[in-house]
């Protein structure tokens, strides 16, 4: 019962977490900020994922067979592996985007001296004139 | 040779250009030759591909590591995918060959492993049979497309549109990440033929029962999928992007994104919609799909009006045709379908023409803005003619391609009802006077002086010279446009209409994978 409720209760809270990720992302004006509220999203998203495949039983068995359990055992009590491997996929994109996105951020500060969204917007609606 | 290869192909050559061009001392020429070996291999496979998938009877099928789904991931090919496919590595090959006297800077070898990891995420995107390795492919796709566009990194708005690309985009894959959560959720199984199977009570073997309300899911799914599509494909409220990227990508990058990575979103929601899915089309979504695609037409054509650089209105014309796309998607008929696959094709190339043709004009005078290539025309009056004739194909004229395609949506849409029809028409009108004052200042207009002194708008010193390929690329994508044109009959029976007789088909497609799966777990 208590489970039931921590597990609605972490659900709520990670939802307001991609919620809270798109929010930033789209006012932060600090690019790095941004960059950082798009993984505070990403990451709630994985954490998501992990608890669909959790199990509400005790004891939980990791997803490795084992000769001294039943099968049927096995079925009831291990957790399910494909959202953890999905999420070890996504994970790595992250990783990757996240690294290509800071490289800019990085960029930009070498040609302008400066990291935010407002002064890049200035910048560049000069240059379109 | 196997289906799952075809995407190996640009990846894995790719993944060897950077040592290749260290070991041979970055030597431009090997770079150059390694490049388009790869694209010509990339683009011979996907020929291959097309033939075996238009000889099948039924969708060809893959299954990685020969782990069949629902275990395993499978990609599924059918027509409407190989004719896409085909087309892109069609593409690709062309703007390889015109990157080469195109891109004048240092890193060469950076810009072609880009350009094949893009090919490679396009192909499997168009090829997977897997809602995951389609976030997968998208991915591949988007981190490759976010590095070439900031390809001229000491250029502001280069690397400002790379940044909008790349946080929007990232953003949007998430939440399609997060829509494959419902759908895992609900349906058990991110297989796409098991998910058919499902959705269609048809019975699949080794899989689990769906949980809980599978249409609640579906709804969250498709909302959340359609707001990935809206920022990958530039529909109205997350079009802001695109315009950004495109002034700062180099121009066959544009050609590319604007053909092929901007479809790919149009291509997933067609296939869920009409294929794993089919018949799963509320009154809401449709309704959705109009609004939106009537709002993103009207946007890219009246800011096509107002631009002063070529390139904004290139991206603002791609803006346009991604509204009419998804205007159609909404209507989910078969001839829908068909529209939407045609012109996907007759866009790729005429707007690959549009964009060959400008590029040669800015190769010239180092300048996009404009002021900076008023009156260029009249001294490369080829280019010119064909810049026409893929304006004019774009606007619609009707012996080119995209009248046939832009016919097609119109029949389509006059099957829901003719003030949404006519939107196509009235879009097409302003385009066509945007088109029409572009031209005339290429080819009229008179240089205007003092221009160009803002050190982010140079596209690369002037060049002299008109490079032949550029004329001959041009001239190939020309005849392409016409023929296809004139043809168009023919060509739609031949290959566009058995496409998509064959996607509306789910009972064989959930069969091709069935079938396999039944043979390994029995």
């Amino acid at each position: 019962m208590i489970a039931a409720f921590l597990i609605f209760y972490i659900t709520i809270t990670l939802f307001a977490m991609v919620f809270l990720g798109i929010y930033g992302v789209a006012t932060r004006s600090n690019l790095i900020k941004k960059i950082i509220m798009l993984n505070v999203m990403g990451d709630a998203i994985n954490m998501l994922f992990i608890l669909i495949g959790y199990r509400l039983v005790y004891p939980v068995f990791p997803p490795i067979y084992e000769r001294h359990i039943t099968f049927g055992e096995f079925l009831r009590r291990a957790v399910d592996p494909v959202p953890q491997a999905l999420v070890l996929t996504a994970v790595v994109i992250g990783m990757a985007m996240n690294i290509l996105l800071t490289t800019y951020a990085i960029q930009f500060y070498r040609l302008h001296g400066t990291v935010d969204a407002r002064d890049m917007a200035e910048i560049m609606g000069g240059e379109r004139e | 040779m196997e289906v799952g290869l075809v995407p190996v192909v640009p990846l894995g050559f790719a993944f060897f250009l950077p040592f290749t061009a260290f070991f041979t001392r970055k030597n431009r020429k090997v770079v150059i030759a390694y490049a388009l070996t790869a694209l010509t291999a990339a683009f011979l496979s996907a020929l291959w591909l097309f033939a075996k998938a238009y000889s099948s009877s039924e969708p060809l099928v893959y299954a990685f590591g020969n782990w069949i789904a629902p275990i395993g991931i499978v990609f599924e090919v059918d027509r409407f995918s190989a004719n896409i496919v085909l087309t892109t590595a069609f593409g690709f090959l062309l703007a390889g060959l015109y990157s080469a006297v195109f891109i004048r800077s240092h890193g060469l070898e950076f810009f072609y492993t880009f350009l094949l990891g893009l090919e490679a995420g396009a192909f499997g995107a168009f090829m997977t049979g897997d809602a995951f390795n389609l976030f997968v492919m998208l991915e591949v796709l988007g981190a490759s497309a976010y590095a070439i566009v900031g390809f001229y990194r000491n250029r502001s708005d280069a690397v400002e549109g790379a940044f909008k690309y790349g946080i929007s985009g990232a953003v949007a894959t998430s939440l399609y990440f997060l829509a494959l959560g419902f759908i895992y959720a609900s349906l058990g199984t991110v297989n796409m033929a098991d998910l058919s199977a499902k959705f269609h009570g048809i019975g699949f073997p080794v899989t689990v029962k769906v949980f809980g309300d599978p249409s609640l899911a579906l709804a969250i799914f498709f909302a959340l999928t359609i707001s990935t599509v809206i920022v990958k494909s530039a529909i109205f409220p997350g079009h802001y992007w695109l315009p950004d990227a495109y002034q700062g990508a180099p121009i066959p990058v544009g050609a590319v994104l604007s053909g092929f990575v901007e479809v790919v979103g149009i291509y997933a929601l067609s296939r869920f919609l009409y294929t794993v899915f089919q018949g799963y089309l509320p009154e809401a979504l449709s309704l959705t799909f109009f609004t939106l695609g009537v709002s993103t037409a009207f946007l890219g054509s009246v800011m096509m009006l107002v631009q002063k650089n070529v390139k904004r209105i290139i991206a603002y014309s791609t803006i346009l045709h991604m509204g009419y796309l998804f205007m159609t998607l909404g209507v989910g008929s078969q001839l829908a379908l068909l529209a939407i696959n045609f012109h996907i094709v007759n866009h790729a190339l005429a707007k690959g023409l549009l964009f060959f043709t400008v590029g040669a004009f800015i190769y010239r005078t180092g300048e996009s803005s404009l002021d900076g290539l008023a009156g260029v025309g009249r001294g490369m009056p080829l280019t010119t003619a064909l810049f026409a004739v893929a304006v004019l194909s774009l606007v619609g004229v009707p012996p080119l391609n995209v009248f046939f395609s832009k016919m097609l949506i119109y029949n389509a849409l006059l099957q829901v009802s003719p003030w949404l029809a006519s939107v196509v028409i009235i879009t097409s009108a302003i385009a066509a006077w945007a088109y029409f004052r572009l031209f005339i200042t290429l080819w009229r207009g008179r240089p205007v002086e003092g221009h160009g002194h803002h050190a982010g708008q140079h596209e690369g010193s002037p060049a002299t010279g008109d490079p032949g390929l550029f004329t001959g690329i041009n001239l190939l994508l020309a005849l392409l446009v016409i023929g296809i044109g004139l043809l168009a009959p023919t060509v739609i029976d031949l290959y566009f209409h058995p496409a998509a007789v064959q996607a509306m088909d789910y009972r064989a497609y959930i069969d091709a994978v069935r079938k396999l799966a039944l043979g390994v777990f029995h």
